[in-house]
């Protein structure tokens, strides 16, 4: 009974010092009902230790990728060059590679953006991996799609929030510099037509998650087009519900939030005033 | 095909190769004449527009980036040995511009330019 109790109590102490990712990262749901199983192929849970994703081995993309996003994970640490394989997917799972995307005329857009991981190398370099990896155009991924992920830094940084954020691509094929395209890599990754991405805005603090979203937690939802129509700015244009994105990818966000708290807001598009970031007039 | 012996020798390290980042980026040889190794210069000489700032980072810097990518070691060797004081200069944001230039023994500033997708 003593040794169960022991074996209990390191297990819980292990898991919480795994760290980031199991705790925050998916703490408000799992938006497909991903498993950990390596026969479920196309929605298969894989647990980084910097962030949490669907893998989808048919389309060689997330389906899509969560991460919890607070003031400790900013700074100034180095990116990557080129993109990692990532060699833990499982036997039996195509890896897409960094030269798959070469010459493709599409960027390699994270999901899960370097500056969200940027507080050391380890965690930098861990969003320089294929499976955060979506085709995007260049104007999608350098312009509004950039814009958004600059303002939710904003958010973090001097407005005192922490962020729930889930980001993916949805649909079939998009225009880059070389022209429109379905597929790369012959035909093992797509190129989306839209990359979708939501968020939940708490204040920062501690304690459950769950317990905090309340009638006033504000929730941003945007989808944009994988083409070259997309402006540097005005990113918020692209606003729409929560609602819209789970009609649009079927799949369920926060629902770890009981239904009578999370519904009404996921029905309602952000309206807030989205103002100029310095950083963005710095790239003009 | 070129009649400077330096830029034939910077034309033959950088041939082939591609600058990795979010996009893949060629490398852009070239050789101007002696002066100041400024951002300001490097911005003028590489044609980029007068209010872009640049940002000054050593060369050691950018290689250790590509340490693992074939063909940038054997480039760094070879700007080693045709130029001093390489120094890496780059301007705007999240399309980014690279300027890699030092100084040959004539005097003359050469390296290569290239771009870099960085959100």
């Amino acid at each position: 009974m003593r040794t169960r109790l022991a074996l209990a109590l390191g297990l819980l102490l292990a898991a919480g010092a795994a760290g980031h990712a199991a705790d925050l990262d998916l703490a408000l749901g799992n938006p497909s009902r991903a498993t950990a199983d390596p026969d479920k192929k196309t929605n298969y849970l894989d647990l980084k230790k910097h962030f949490a994703l669907s893998y989808n081995n048919d389309t060689g993309t997330p389906n899509w990728v969560s991460w919890h996003l607070a003031k400790t994970d900013l700074g100034e640490a180095p990116r990557k060059s080129k993109f990692t394989t990532d060699a833990a997917l499982p036997a039996g799972f195509h890896r897409v590679t960094h030269n798959d995307y070469t010459g493709s005329g599409f960027d390699r857009g994270h999901m899960c953006p370097h500056g969200d991981r940027a507080a050391d190398k380890e965690m930098s370099y861990s969003t320089f991996l294929m499976t955060n990896i979506v085709p995007q155009s260049n104007e999608n991924n350098s312009g509004a799609w950039n814009q958004l992920e600059l303002y939710g830094r904003h958010l973090v940084e001097t407005k005192g929030k922490e962020l729930f954020i889930v980001a993916g691509p949805h649909g079939v094929g998009g225009e880059g510099r070389e022209g429109a395209a379905k597929s790369l890599a012959n035909g093992r990754v797509t190129v989306p037509k839209v990359t979708w991405k939501v968020i939940a805005v708490l204040d920062a603090g501690a304690g459950d998650p769950v317990k905090r979203v309340d009638a006033k937690t504000r929730l941003i939802a945007v989808v944009m087009p994988n083409d070259r129509t997309v402006p540097k700015n005005n990113w918020w244009k692209y606003r729409v519900s929560v609602k819209a994105v789970e009609e649009l990818t079927g799949y369920t966000f926060f629902d770890k939030v009981p239904a009578a708290v999370i519904d009404p807001l996921k029905k309602v598009a952000d309206g807030e005033y989205i103002p100029v970031l310095e950083r963005e007039r710095d790239r003009e | 095909m070129t009649a400077d012996p330096l830029l034939a020798k910077l034309t033959a390290a950088t041939k082939g190769l591609l600058y990795p980042s979010e996009s893949d980026a060629p490398l852009t040889p070239f050789v101007w004449e002696a002066g100041p190794n400024t951002a300001a210069a490097a911005r003028r000489h590489a044609g980029l527009p007068a209010k872009a700032r640049g940002k000054a980072s050593s060369a050691a810097d950018f290689f250790e980036g590509v340490a693992d990518v074939d063909g940038f070691p054997a480039l760094q060797a070879a700007l080693g040995e045709l130029l001093s004081d390489v120094t890496v200069y780059r301007f705007g944001a999240a399309n980014v511009s690279l300027v890699v230039v030092g100084t040959a023994a004539d005097g003359r500033r050469a390296g290569f330019t290239t771009t870099a997708v960085e959100t």
